[in-house]
């Protein structure tokens, strides 16, 4: 049984571009709102939510504490600064523990495909599926074992991915999770050196048309 | 090289590139991607030459994806003609890049084969760029915790 995940919180007033005060004294501003809760501004210490995400990712259950009230949630959403890749707000999902919920959960690969000895690519269609479980059932991630991709022809499916009993797959069963491709052909250059076609401009009068070429 | 199929209007205002990209800045398709740090103008033939470098440089195996497209169309005037007349001939076609935004991605091939890839691809830009991986989360199991 995995280990409860814990993370502190308090209750938060700032709002709006004061929050960036906030995050220079390294404290995050999160909000957790879902299952007929209103939403409620929290913020997060920086370290401790980076600890938290590292554990518990986007499928497993978080148990936020405000105060003496602990709310169970699971991470929804992480905003991040584009260039330093610094979060910069969270979004937690409370859940009932009684009701359903889906969730993605990644597709983690095992094992070596023999078809790789002949120079083949290992390529992974879809990085997660979306399943449905009872919050306290919700698996971290499924592992597909890729050594039985003997040639290019061998293809696994979303319906070969086995999951715990309580678990229903929603993802479609036909979609392809991996394969081995074969190695790509050398493109020819001359495809790319060819000159490039000039744009159909849909706007375009007859009139403006005959201009332009005149101008060209 | 990459060019537009078509197109609403022929010539377009220069536009200004203020600010960092907030769309199309996370590693979405790969496993490892070429961001840019410096916001420009990037030809279809500097996405072509950096295509090129990464191909090359992997020789075989690995998946690449191009995450920015040059619809914008850049003009030039002919050569020794006077100011006015109206604007200039469309000469090429160019993908407006702000900081944040992922210009490539790649998969399949072993980090240091993308990273020298992504790095060859970089010094064929007119940019400072980085190379960046999915943010990893969720990774870190209970006894590792120390919790």
């Amino acid at each position: 049984m995995a280990q409860q995940i814990d993370l502190p919180a308090q209750q938060r007033t700032i709002t709006g571009k004061k929050v960036s005060q906030l995050r220079r004294t390294g404290i995050i501003p999160a909000v957790v709102y879902g299952h007929h809760k209103a939403a409620t501004n929290i913020q997060v210490d920086e370290r401790a939510l980076h600890q938290t995400l590292m554990r518990a990712g986007m499928n497993r259950l978080i148990n936020i504490q405000l105060g003496a009230e602990g709310v169970m949630a699971l991470v929804r959403d992480i905003q991040r600064e584009p260039i330093s890749q610094r979060v910069v707000h969270v979004d937690f999902l409370a859940v009932a523990m009684d009701e359903p919920i889906t969730a993605n959960v990644p597709i983690h690969l095992e094992g070596v495909a023999p078809a790789l000895d002949q120079g083949g690519t290992l390529l992974q269609a879809l990085a997660e599926i979306e399943i449905r479980a009872l919050p306290a059932d919700l698996i971290a991630g499924v592992t597909v074992d890729v050594s039985k991709l003997a040639d290019y022809d061998a293809v696994i499916h979303v319906r070969d991915i086995q999951v715990p009993e309580r678990v229903e797959v929603l993802t479609d069963g036909d979609e392809l999770v991996a394969k081995v491709a074969p190695p790509a052909v050398e493109e020819e250059e001359v495809a790319a050196e060819e000159a490039p076609a000039t744009p159909e401009v849909i706007t375009e009068t007859e009139t403006q048309r005959r201009r332009t070429e005149r101008d060209d | 090289m990459l060019v537009p199929k078509r197109m609403k209007y022929r010539k377009a205002h220069r536009g200004r590139m203020d600010g960092k990209e907030t769309r199309g800045v996370e590693v979405s398709f790969g496993e490892y991607a070429l961001q840019a740090l410096e916001p420009a103008w990037i030809t279809s033939r500097q996405i072509e030459a950096a295509r090129r470098a990464i191909t090359r440089s992997v020789k075989r195996g690995g998946k690449v994806w191009i995450r920015i497209f040059p619809d914008h169309p850049v003009t030039k005037r002919a050569a020794e003609t006077r100011m006015g007349s109206g604007k200039g001939a469309v000469d090429h076609f160019a993908a407006v890049v702000k900081p944040g935004r992922v210009l490539f991605e790649m998969a399949g091939v072993t980090e240091d084969v993308a990273r020298e890839a992504l790095r060859l691809a970089g010094h064929k830009l007119p940019i400072k760029t980085q190379i960046i991986t999915r943010p990893q989360i969720g990774v870190l199991v209970d006894e590792e915790a120390g919790s």
